[in-house]
């Protein structure tokens, strides 16, 4: 690569640095991983850096490669998959289940609650594709074009992950709160009607016949 | 009544225009149960975006930097002399602590070499520097592991020795005529995976203007696969060590 090009990759990826640290510590839970991924993903940019599209999303593009990357590094060994595979019975059982008494506010808890641990605790319990998601749309402000890139996946896919994954943290949120005796349980996550549904595409919203 | 599920996700993500924010905003007047799920939504939203952002260690972009160069080296322009005859290399390999470098990426190959033979299930290494590192500080269970002179068959070849284990790496001038053998791709690079005349595997690459060609001195009990693999890992190491 010749200086130009070496010094453009500088100034537009490596400015990037501390949002690929954030995603990928949220991944990998780890800040020795989380630094390898990161190398290894700047590693991959800055020999595909040729292939990037100037005027496209340079965070799309990196956060693709650090997704890749992550799968082949670690998504393999299966070690997300347990926990994420309880936590989405155990909201399935929920939305499923009869409508009970009106919840009472989580929201109320919440803000008790000694927040950043918790959330990042929380958030290490997501599945790998709603944690995902979820972070690239709260924590890093992409847009649902950029994630659907980044994720390389369909923007209902992407609304859908961030419904779900929104949902999730609430409900281990909440799930905190109660066991600290600052909520009281509740009989069950009572969702009102279609709040199972997921979200389909903005597109198809659009193009829909109106009542 | 149903939901519109399909227009709070994008509601609450800023993703609607005005008209559609506002049929929206008149749903949620008109429904609480919907607006309970807003709020949830929101609530979440807001709290992560309230997370003070994670900051990258200043190691790591040193490190990354490094990389960077180790990368820039691979496609250097051959130089006009031929590379340092060996015990020229080798006694630079040697003197003092700037030798700690080379010998630390030495160490590395030969230890990753080790570990994949033994362990060819085993995650990837982790960053190469950090390793060695570590390697250099810790000694070796299984022997000295350092590069040494023997009785090679040319001045252009360095030994790498493990315990009972020694790898040949024959360097020549980058460029001089196509490699041989079926490409691959290993860790971001290409290698070209071959056989010596005597049947022994090889594997070969450029980097920063010189042919490295690996190859065991002596065939292991080992499958293919493996043993091609210890060597992709052994090049691996020797270019992103790779000093001019």
């Amino acid at each position: 690569m010749d200086a130009a090009a070496r010094r453009a990759f500088e100034s537009t990826v490596l400015a990037q640095v501390d949002s690929l640290f954030g995603m990928a510590l949220r991944l990998t839970r780890s800040r020795a991983e989380a630094e390898d991924l990161v190398q290894e993903t700047l590693v991959r940019a800055y020999r595909f850096w040729a292939s990037f599209r100037p005027g496209s999303s340079v965070r799309a593009w990196l956060f693709t490669i650090l997704r890749n990357t992550f799968i082949t590094r670690y998504h393999r060994e299966g070690r997300e998959r347990a926990l994420a595979e309880g936590l989405e019975q155990e909201l399935d059982v929920l939305e499923g289940g009869p409508v009970a008494a009106p919840a009472p506010s989580p929201e109320q808890a919440l803000g008790q609650l000694a927040l950043r641990e918790r959330i990042d605790a929380a958030l290490g319990r997501l599945q790998p594709d709603y944690r995902m998601a979820v972070v690239l749309a709260d924590i890093e402000g992409l847009s649902y074009k950029e994630i659907a890139e980044a994720m390389e996946c369909p923007i209902g896919t992407v609304m859908s992950r961030i419904y779900r994954g929104r949902k999730a943290l609430h409900k281990l949120l909440y799930d905190q709160a109660v066991e600290q005796g600052l909520a009281a349980p509740r009989p069950s996550d009572a969702a009102p009607e279609g709040a199972d549904a997921e979200p389909v595409s903005l597109a198809a919203y659009r193009k829909r016949t109106r009542p | 009544m149903t939901h519109d599920l399909h227009t709070l996700q994008p509601f609450i993500d800023g993703e609607l225009t005005d008209a559609e924010h506002a049929e929206v905003e008149a749903q949620l007047a008109r429904d609480p149960a919907l607006r309970e799920l807003a709020e949830e939504q929101l609530k979440i939203r807001q709290v992560l975006r309230d997370l003070p952002k994670a900051t990258a260690p200043q190691a790591l972009r040193a490190r990354v930097l490094l990389e960077l160069d180790a990368i820039d080296r691979e496609h250097a322009p051959a130089p006009a002399a031929p590379p340092p005859p060996r015990f020229a290399r080798l006694r630079a390999f040697l003197r003092g602590a700037a030798v700690m470098v080379p010998a630390g990426a030495a160490a590395l190959a030969l230890f990753v070499v080790t570990r994949s033979l033994e362990r060819p299930s085993a995650p990837p290494a982790a960053a190469p520097r950090d390793l060695a590192v570590r390697i250099v500080d810790v000694p070796d269970a299984e022997g000295p592991i350092r590069p040494v002179s023997l009785a090679t068959p040319t001045a252009d070849e360095v030994v790498y020795e493990v315990g009972p284990r020694r790898f040949i790496d024959r360097r020549g001038r980058a460029g001089a005529g196509e490699l041989p053998g079926a490409v691959q791709v290993y860790r971001g690079a290409s290698y070209h995976l071959g056989r010596a005349a005597d049947g022994r595997l090889t594997v070969a690459f450029d980097v920063g203007g010189v042919r490295h060609t690996l190859r065991e001195e002596v065939a292991l009990a080992a499958p293919p696969e493996q043993r091609v693999r210890s060597l992709l890992e052994l090049g691996h190491f020797v270019r992103t060590g790779a000093r001019p």
